[in-house]
């Protein structure tokens, strides 16, 4: 925070280049050049360098989403050995793909691809031998596979892949009764999504934990902050509306969680500066909770109607108005 | 994928260098504009935007608790309301944060007010007619960036449910939308640089954005059962148009007749790609929106298409039309054609 804001390293923007017009530093025809030089794009090099990644994604991904899609049909006319031969070379191919080059971004892409087709084999292999085994077990063999790939690879896709697969695991192992709250049984609903948010806000922990050489990109750590906040609100909006009850303990580990999570956000305890995508994440999390929360009052307990709506309208607007000045701010005295 | 530097656009010190500009007198010019408003960071401005569509919903439901929303009212308050958000808006000065935020709200939702009623009242035609002239209209009249981008969705949207209900509820009226749509959004950033010279400057952001968000939205009917054997292939042209433009500014397809025949081999091979994926017209439109981004340095414009890729390929699963196995085969098929087109552009950038 400290460092503060330069306009000068802000993206040359074609409202800031008038700007600089309109205030007589550069001149008309200056204007029409720094406008072109601006909005140039890639040259030929740079060109040549984007459409060999966007064709190597975009390939890799149709194929791997192509075998998903497959599988997942279950074909009968395909007998055992046959669909799982064929799930075995997918994931052997990509797999010897990315051994081959494991340092040219080709090879972890298929590194990412292979996890991706990891997850088929296993879904092929749970229809060939259907144990009656629940969903999350698949899922959850699936994350554990992962890890030496992303831990050799770290590669930012397959890190997301990652973190995806075991939370959507710690889900259904929470939907089909596999965790267990004490004497309640299965946890309630504001615990489950709770603990949906553990998976991103570990990770997130992480990332922020990391020396900066070896921190991941900063997308990669915004998808954690957001998600992390998105599971927050929606166990926050179920306490508001259903009641804590008998979850009052998942209730206080959440809003623990928000406080830690939303605070660093805010810029509490940093000694960088913060990120602004993810403190509008925690604000909006929050003008979400504050609004509801102030709907139950305003229509619960003061029995107002059309005077409530009229107050929540300006409370809205004199937050989110808030929110905004104060992130502007942010963002001026250095915030990215 | 790609790394940012690649779609980032050149700091203004780094031009102001290139130029020879004097930093500091550039530097207190930026301040002053910034402390009368200036720019903000998307995140905020996607704040504002969503903060003012909460508002819009509650004064929806309180005029129509207070029966303000009921026939030939609800036009009336509605375009009231228009009215009054247009008046704040402009005599807002800068920094004027709760009453530009409180100006949005109340045209959003007078804009639900009349396009609802014209729609419910009228039919789809007059709703489509109503949203097209209030889009057209408050895209010039209402000086700010996120209501000119929510013009711009809801002009384009009513122009193309117009089209749609004209046409006897065709697939391929929204397919001739989503290509005009497609050309629109490649035009709007190819001449960038003239629209941002013009006295238009302020709407080229909003416009452009706007009409990726209506590409993105006209794509979703193809995940309903109508639409799979329509007009999917009609993102086709605008998306050869803008790689061929594209690759004309930058030289790649200047003529090297050593690698030619390999050049030409690549775009037939992406061109069969998005035919053999045509009932997913929203990864082409992914794809196109990507390439714009790249093109002029838009990251923000790149990661909303990445994302939309993703969502779309995720929900097409559930579409019941078509079987997994043809699903399966449409994106196999176009996914070993992609690969191979790079192979192509790879061997012949060795070269």
């Amino acid at each position: 925070m400290s460092e503060g804001h330069d306009p000068l390293d802000e993206a040359a923007t074609g409202a800031r280049i008038r700007a600089l017009h309109r205030r007589g530093v550069i001149d008309a025809s200056t204007l029409d050049a720094l406008l072109a030089r601006a909005s140039a794009g890639p040259d030929a090099a740079g060109w040549a360098l984007v459409l060999d990644r966007l064709l190597l994604a975009l390939g890799a991904g149709l194929c791997v989403a192509a075998v998903i899609y497959f599988f997942a049909g279950n074909w009968a006319a395909l007998g055992a050995a046959e669909k799982l031969g064929s799930a075995i070379a997918a994931v052997l191919a990509a797999g010897g793909w990315a051994l081959w080059a494991p340092d040219r971004r080709s090879g972890r892409v298929a590194l990412t691809a292979a996890g991706g087709l990891t997850g088929a084999l296993l879904a092929v292999y749970g229809q060939v031998y259907q144990t009656g085994a629940d969903a999350w077990t698949l899922f959850a063999a699936w994350a554990g596979l992962l890890v030496p790939w992303v831990l050799a690879s770290r590669f930012e896709p397959l890190i997301a892949l990652w973190v995806l697969v075991g939370d959507l695991a710690l889900w259904l192992a929470i939907e089909q009764g596999a965790v267990s709250a004490g004497a309640d049984g299965r946890p309630g609903e504001i615990a489950q999504w709770v603990m949906v948010a553990g998976p991103p806000a570990l990770a997130w922990a992480v990332a922020e934990a990391l020396p900066e050489a070896r921190r991941p990109a900063r997308w990669l750590v915004r998808v954690f902050g957001v998600g992390c906040y998105a599971a927050l609100t929606v166990a926050g909006l179920v306490a508001i509306l259903d009641g804590g009850g008998e979850q009052s303990w998942a209730a206080l580990l959440g809003v623990a969680v928000a406080l830690v999570g939303g605070g660093w956000s805010l810029g509490v305890g940093r000694r960088r500066p913060i990120d602004l995508v993810l403190a509008t994440a925690a604000l909006t999390s929050a003008i979400v909770l504050v609004t509801v929360a102030l709907a139950r009052v305003v229509f619960e307990a003061w029995d107002l109607e059309q005077g409530g709506l009229l107050l929540l309208a300006f409370a809205v607007v004199g937050q989110v108005g808030g929110a905004a000045t104060w992130l502007r701010r942010m963002w001026r005295a250095g915030a990215r | 994928m790609v790394d940012g530097p690649v779609i980032r656009r050149p700091t203004v010190g780094a031009l102001l260098r290139e130029a020879g500009i004097d930093p500091e007198a550039a530097r207190a010019a930026l301040n002053a504009h910034d402390d009368e408003g200036g720019e903000s960071p998307w995140a905020i401005r996607a704040l504002v935007g969503f903060g003012a569509w909460l508002c819009a919903i509650i004064l929806l439901v309180l005029a129509i608790l207070l029966d303000l929303a009921n026939g030939s009212m609800g036009v009336f308050t509605g375009l009231v309301a228009i009215g009054v958000g247009v008046a704040l808006r402009r005599t807002a000065g800068p920094g004027s944060v709760f009453r530009t935020q409180f100006a949005l709200s109340v045209s959003v939702a007078g804009h639900a007010l009349v396009i609802g009623f014209a729609a419910e009242q009228e039919g789809v035609v007059t709703g489509g007619f109503a949203a097209a002239a209030l889009g057209g209209a408050l895209l010039v009249a209402m000086p700010d960036p996120v209501h000119r981008f929510l013009s711009t969705l809801i002009g384009a949207l009513g122009l193309a449910a117009l089209a749609f209900e004209i046409s006897g509820r065709s697939p391929w009226a929204v397919a001739a939308a989503l290509t005009a749509v497609g050309g629109g959004l490649w035009a709007v950033f190819r001449f960038e640089t003239r629209i941002q010279a013009s006295r238009w400057a302020d709407l080229h952001l909003p416009l452009g954005f706007g009409l990726a968000a209506t590409l993105a939205t006209l794509s979703l009917p193809w995940l309903a059962d109508d639409f799979v054997t329509a007009g999917g292939a009609g993102v086709v042209l605008p998306l050869a148009v803008a790689i061929a433009a594209i690759a004309a500014d930058h030289g790649l397809i200047r003529p090297r007749p050593e690698s030619a025949g390999r050049l030409v081999a690549a775009f037939a091979l992406l061109a069969a790609a998005v035919v053999i994926a045509r009932s997913t017209p929203g990864v082409a439109a992914a794809a196109l929106a990507v390439l714009v981004a790249v093109h002029r340095g838009h990251p923000v414009l790149f990661g909303g298409a990445v994302f939309f890729f993703a969502g779309f390929l995720g929900a097409w699963y559930y579409q019941m039309e078509l079987t997994l196995f043809a699903k399966a085969g449409a994106l196999a098929g176009a996914g070993a054609l992609v690969l191979l087109a790079r192979l192509l552009l790879r061997r012949r950038g060795a070269r």
